[in-house]
């Protein structure tokens, strides 16, 4: 998605006072104790092993680390992960970087 | 393939580039569930296998290497009930079935002698183990059940069991005649009514009157102590005594006689009952100024059950009323029928009028009175029980 098109939907979101996530795509993490993980609006996998998992999101991907994890289930938008989760990081795309 | 059973299958996927093939499935929406990696550059999941062909096209060109394991699931279940060995399996399982049951009773059928004795007879077949769901072999025999039967049910001269199959077919023959192991208590004869005794046929017993004597009503006719005095063995009384018995009848016979007869006019009207509400019938009112009806009800039954909707149908046959003038000696004739009527009803069977005579005659008030005597021979003897002890 182009810059100024996500800049004039922020623009219209904000004189609209709707929440963003919806207009713009973004993730929505909900984390359930420390083993489960809730993710919707996902754009896919980029890796999965025992200790990490990497999804590609809107902006730039969620790293998750931990022992023992795998994905319960995958669908178009949402996907359940499971395993002794430690630690859930938000990776923002940089200007640059590709994937 | 199958397209609407649900089933799942195991795949593992190895290749450096697995991200790309799930990045393809993900974009053709594809589901997946337990995605887990196995080791280095390999993973494993579950897939839909209606799913499995783009499964396939997502690896095209990867570098990829799928594997699939069984599937689970109701599609794969059925596929293996179709297998020759299970089928042969399948089939074994029907013959043994078919031939089990085969093994077992399952109906009974009573044929011929009457409704109280069949009933008897199903009743001791019950207590003798015969009911639908036993088996045949431990049933007891012709041989052990007949002489049960015969024991238990005194009016069974015959019994015959066939076996149709399944289908126990009792033949029954019912004992003609009287019972002749009917026990008899000691008795007497006396007098049912009062009259003068005509003639006697004493089969058992002695006669304590003689003909032409006249007895009251209970006065001992034939007693049912036989023998000396010192030993008078008590026998139970059987005989015919006719005696003159007398009548008086009195009859009032109105001279005009109102007659109603149909005169072949019918109508019918048709209305339906659901529990005990009748469908209400609008605009309409009956056909005729007289007449009689006649409903008839039709249930309707659904498997053996009955529902409460039935339907009513109602015939309405006109009458017309008539009045019949009848003169006196018609009056007093369908009098002394209604007499004749009803000293036969009081006389029984056996008995008959000897003579009549019109003691009285009197015409009031449009009605003719009779007092009518009869004198009719009848059987007047009626046994009267008693124990040895008593002697009464």
């Amino acid at each position: 998605m182009s810059s100024w098109l996500t800049r004039t939907k922020q623009m219209i979101g904000s004189t609209l006072k709707l929440p963003e996530d919806l207009l713009l795509d973004l993730p929505r993490t909900t984390w359930i104790g420390s083993f489960l993980l809730h993710i919707e609006n996902h754009k896919g996998l980029i890796r999965v092993e025992k200790e990490i998992i990497s999804i590609k999101v809107f902006d730039g991907r969620i790293i998750i680390t931990g022992n023992a994890l795998q994905i319960q289930s995958m669908d178009a938008e949402e996907m359940v992960i499971k395993g002794e989760i430690d630690q859930v990081e938000y990776k923002r795309q940089q200007g640059g970087e590709k994937e | 393939m199958k397209p609407m059973l649900p089933g799942t299958v195991a795949v593992t996927l190895k290749g450096k580039a697995y991200p790309a093939v799930l990045q393809r499935l993900h974009q053709q929406s594809v589901s997946l569930h337990n995605i887990r990696s196995t080791g280095e550059d390999e993973i494993e999941f579950y897939i839909d296998h209606q799913s499995l062909s783009s499964l396939r096209k997502a690896v095209f060109k990867t570098g990829c290497k799928i594997h699939l394991k069984r599937g689970e699931g109701l599609v794969y279940e059925i596929e293996n009930w179709f297998k020759l060995r299970s089928f042969i399996l399948w089939m074994i399982i029907a013959i043994v079935l078919v031939i089990g049951s085969s093994k077992f009773l399952w109906s009974i059928e009573l044929v011929g002698a009457t409704p109280e004795i069949q009933y008897e007879v199903n009743q001791a077949l019950k207590e003798q183990g015969f009911s639908p769901g036993r088996l045949k072999t431990f049933l007891p025999n012709e041989e052990k059940l007949a002489p049960v039967l015969y024991d238990q049910i005194d009016k069974l001269s015959w019994l015959g069991m066939e076996w149709q199959g399944t289908k126990l077919i009792v033949h029954l023959k019912q004992k003609q005649g009287k019972n002749i192991n009917e026990k008899l208590t000691p008795s007497h004869i006396v007098a049912a009514k009062k009259g003068t005794i005509q003639s006697m046929l004493i089969e058992s017993g002695q006669a304590v009157e003689n003909v032409n004597s006249v007895v009251k009503k209970g006065q001992l006719i034939v007693t049912g102590l036989v023998g000396r005095e010192e030993e008078k063995k008590a026998v139970p009384s059987k005989g015919v005594v006719m005696a003159e018995t007398w009548y008086e009848v009195n009859v009032v016979i109105p001279q005009q006689l109102t007659r109603e007869a149909l005169t072949g006019n019918e109508e019918t009207k048709t209305s339906f009952k659901i529990f005990q509400w009748e469908t209400p019938q609008l605009f309409w009112k009956k056909p005729f100024s007289e007449s009689v009806e006649q409903k008839s009800v039709k249930e309707y039954t659904l498997l053996g059950k009955d529902l409460p909707v039935k339907k009513q149908v109602t015939h309405f046959f006109e009458t017309k009323r008539s009045v019949v003038k009848v003169k006196q000696a018609e009056a007093i004739d369908i009098a002394k029928k209604v007499a004749r009527e009803e000293v036969a009803a009081l006389i029984g069977g056996a008995g008959k009028i000897e003579n009549e005579k019109i003691l009285h005659q009197q015409i009031d008030n449009g009605k003719v009175k009779l007092t009518i005597y009869f004198q009719a021979i009848e059987d007047i003897a009626e046994v009267k029980p008693f124990t040895e002890e008593t002697r009464e």
